[in-house]
């Protein structure tokens, strides 16, 4: 079930009367809950209900016998092979023989391999993710296991949050469904704040740019050079303007809910450098890699700094393939990894250290240091959009081949919503709630409103576009 | 809670409201008519309706499907949108078992699952088709290949939610759309002032009717642009598929083994066009190897009406709507002349009523591109003599 459609809005009408009228119940509630999550997963295709239970199951199981079994490293890895194995199988399988067919085939070796008719489970990305680290804080000794079953399951299948993040941790997450909930106005009304204005941003902002990108990268080669610039700068307005949209629904519905979910992006195109951009960027992805994997892998040599530009890199490299099982993704995430390097040699370089504090910092130069931040951004974003790397390669092509400042009217009409958006986002940046108008008097909150709605459905698009990061 | 469901209805309240309203015009307008419906209506043919939705769009395959699947006609026409001007008094004694299924079957893929419906006696097989060989059908690179596939047929548009809300958008956004016409023969905006789809299939194309009554003048439309441009059906590089015409000639014999009479029609180009393309280094190849194909069906011996343009039959190219698309007087002339001069076995094309045709092109209630027999408004009531 998408957010943006009527059957998801009849759907949550239902669930948030039931789940209010039986919020005396905590395990009534919870079993509800649980229903709804797993209606709306099994809405787009109920077979892979069971391959979230099963997850859930696993990781359930392993938790509860990690603290006291003596294969503690046993038990873990049987949670990491199930979970990574069908996140293998499902997403990565196809990849993996064809890759693995045209090396051969690069040999000599007729490889007659077979590529399997396997459809991607929504979300799968996201709650596996979700759920192993579960097992992994068990592991550590960072958490107590769940005793809770009911629990446990609407910890990894919470609807609002289940198909595109924000990947939660246990630790925050889990003790929400312990405790009672009580209707609270007020969140309530900051939850309905943000569930509009992420359906503004997803279906005025995004899916409008989506249109005009979407004309750009469908035949690159008939653009010029500026064209393809502010193509690709679109496209990341709209990938963020769509995926934050989603957080912000997200957010907002476990909000009227009376759940809290993690903030996922900190206005992430105004980073003054590249870490700094993924470090406001889809954060709970960026902070599960960073507390999962790269404190391990890059403390295994703390030293040198070769080793260091290399974990950065691999890191990178798995993040582009968490995206998806293709080449373009995996170049897209090395680029961002080597765009890594002049703050790793900081680290001990005092005059680089120096020179990067002065761009962070200076009131002139920071702006000089966001442009160029995005323009780096905008060089790999080919190989982010592109559907394969010869498209991303006629999409450099074309940029230096056809210099040329034209851009049509129909790309151009949109680009005072990308910037007017971009103006609102400056002054909201250090502002926690990212629609907050709360200090406007009562009669200029309504009538803003008001506007959204009428906004949303004279300018909205109403098309077939999912949320972008729903195919990863 | 109260306080918060209550201030939250409210604005649901605008937002009903705003659905309301467009909802209002989408159905004052006859848009948000299922084309369940419409066939219905169509089918029972009491009047004579016109199904053209402006605003909703027409889901065009799922229409001509669903009034092919229930017409079960003893005279069908397929092909391109070049076949829409073969009208069922054309087909006299046949008129009531005729249908117009052009722009249903788009490619070579579409014709061959037409024909499995038949074979699989998943639908009655006509008698007698009529076959639009529409130079696309042979083109190697056809992008209708892609776009269109009869086995993948579009959600009907009235009874899909996303689309009434695109509806509701261009009504509230272009006012010319909230315009509610005062005449109403049909069913969408286009088809309450009667254009679009007839009961038989057929197409009018009022707006051009209405503009050569004004002004006598031809209309040669987009074609020698799109040419000129390279765009789509003109899209290089040009080639004759030699694979698509053995496909094309496998469907034939396979209409052969079913015993269903087969008229092929390759379409006309109007002069002004034709004269054009024939310069042209990508068409003129193309086009000698189409015809060349034409010319080996005829020596195979299948009824064909071959390709041609008005100055070739001593006309003007005021008998075509636009470039490619012949008007209805000129494909009963063709038709006429087919059936006059050809010594076909055809049981089925034998039967058909010369005499009607020759008073329906001889007769004097015509103009060059129409036989004027709708009559909805005023100007078109008195019908000028040719």
């Amino acid at each position: 079930m998408k957010f943006n459609s009527v059957e998801f809005l009849v759907f949550f009408v239902i669930a948030f009367l039931l789940l209010w009228r039986t919020s005396k119940s905590l395990k009534i509630n919870n079993i509800i809950l649980l229903v709804a999550s797993y209606v709306f997963y099994g809405w787009w295709d109920y077979r892979f209900l069971f391959l979230m239970f099963i997850s859930s199951v696993v990781d359930f199981a392993v938790g509860h016998y990690l603290p006291t079994s003596k294969h503690k490293k046993l038990l873990m890895g049987f949670s990491l092979a199930v979970n990574l194995g069908l996140l293998g199988f499902f997403k990565y399988f196809n990849f993996f023989i064809e890759s693995t067919s045209a090396f051969l085939e690069n040999f000599g070796f007729n490889s007659n391999m077979q590529v399997l008719n396997i459809i991607l489970p929504v979300g799968i990305s996201f709650y596996t993710f979700q759920t192993l680290s579960y097992s992994l804080d068990v592991y550590k000794g960072k958490i107590k296991p769940e005793k809770n079953f009911i629990s446990f399951l609407n910890y990894v299948s919470f609807f609002p949050q289940l198909v595109a993040g924000p990947i939660e941790r246990a630790a925050t997450f889990l003790p929400q469904f312990r405790k009672e909930r009580v209707f609270d106005y007020h969140q309530a009304i900051l939850g309905m704040r943000l569930f509009l204005y992420g359906f503004f941003k997803k279906m005025v902002i995004a899916d409008n740019i989506a249109l005009r990108v979407d004309t750009i990268y469908a035949n690159p080669e008939e653009h010029g050079s500026l064209a393809l610039f502010v193509g690709t700068s679109l496209f990341f307005v709209q990938l963020y303007t769509d995926f934050s949209a989603y957080t912000d629904i997200a957010r907002g519905i476990a909000k009227i809910l009376g759940f809290e979910l993690m903030r996922n992006f900190k206005t992430p195109l105004f980073s003054r450098s590249i870490p700094e951009f993924w470090a406001r960027w889809h954060i709970s992805l960026t902070t599960w890699f960073r507390d999962y994997f790269f404190i391990w892998f890059a403390g295994i040599n703390k030293i040198s700094t070769l080793w260091r530009i290399f974990a950065t890199v691999t890191l990178f490299f798995i993040i582009g393939l968490w995206h998806g099982a293709n080449y373009t993704f995996v170049i897209f995430g090395i680029l961002n990894g080597l765009y890594f390097i002049p703050r790793i040699l900081a680290r001990k370089n005092k005059k680089l250290r120096d020179f990067l504090s002065f761009l962070n910092n200076h009131k002139v130069a920071s702006k000089f240091a966001m442009v160029f931040t995005f323009c780096l951004l905008v060089v790999s974003g080919p190989f982010f959009r592109s559907p394969t790397i010869e498209n991303a390669m006629l999409y450099y092509q074309s940029f230096f081949a056809n210099a040329s400042f034209y851009v049509n009217e129909y790309i151009l009409e949109i680009v005072p919503l990308a910037a007017g958006f971009l103006i609102y986002e400056w002054h909201m940046q250090h502002k926690s709630h990212p629609f907050d108008v709360s200090s406007f008097p009562i009669y200029v909150r309504r009538t803003l409103y008001v506007c959204m709605i009428l906004g949303i459905l004279v300018y909205g698009y109403f098309g077939k576009d999912p949320f972008y990061y729903f195919q990863f | 809670m109260k306080k918060f469901i209550k201030r939250t209805c409210f604005y649901v309240f605008i937002g009903l409201l705003y659905v309301a309203v467009g909802e209002f015009f989408l159905w004052k307008l006859g848009e948000s008519v299922s084309i369940e419906k419409v066939t219905d209506l169509q089918t029972a043919g009491k009047k004579e309706l016109y199904y053209g939705r402006r605003i909703l769009g027409n889901s065009l395959n799922t229409y001509k499907f669903t009034m092919f699947r229930k017409r079960n006609a003893k005279v069908l026409v397929l092909g391109q949108s070049v076949t829409l001007q073969f009208r069922d008094f054309m087909f006299a004694p046949f008129q009531n078992q005729f249908y117009n299924a052009g722009l249903m079957a788009r490619n070579v893929d579409d014709l061959e699952y037409v024909i499995t419906l038949f074979e699989n006696g998943e639908q009655v097989k006509p008698e007698l088709i009529v076959l639009g060989l529409d130079f696309s059908f042979v083109l190697e690179n056809n992008e209708l290949d892609k776009t269109y596939s009869l086995q993948m047929l579009p959600e009907d548009r009235a009874t899909n939610i996303e689309s009434h809300f695109n509806g509701m958008q261009k009504v509230f956004l272009v006012g010319t759309n909230r315009n509610i016409p005062k005449v109403n023969v049909g069913f969408g905006k286009a088809g309450m002032v009667g254009r679009g789809y007839r009961n038989d299939g057929s197409y009018r194309h009022k707006p051009e009717i209405e503009n050569y009554i004004k002004t006598g003048e031809y209309i040669d439309g987009e074609l020698s642009e799109k040419l000129q441009k390279r765009v789509s059906p003109f899209v290089p590089p040009m080639r004759f598929s030699q694979e698509k015409a053995d496909r094309f000639r496998a469907i034939l014999s396979r209409l052969s083994a079913l015993q269903i009479d087969v008229l092929l029609y390759v379409p006309p180009f109007s002069d002004a066009f034709y004269n054009k393309a024939q310069k042209d280094e990508m068409f003129h190849p193309f086009f000698t190897d189409f015809l060349a194909f034409q010319n080996k069906l005829v020596q195979e011996g299948h009824n064909l009406i071959p390709f041609t343009t008005p100055s070739k039959m001593s006309l003007n190219d005021a008998y075509m709507v636009d470039a490619d698309h012949p008007g209805e007087v000129l494909c009963a002339i063709q038709l006429l002349e087919f059936l006059s001069n050809s010594a076909t076995q055809s049981k089925m094309l034998q039967a058909i009523d010369l005499n009607n045709l020759e008073e329906l092109v001889h007769g004097k209630q015509h103009i060059p591109i129409s036989f004027l027999r709708d009559s909805i408004s005023l100007h078109l009531q008195k019908p000028m003599a040719n």
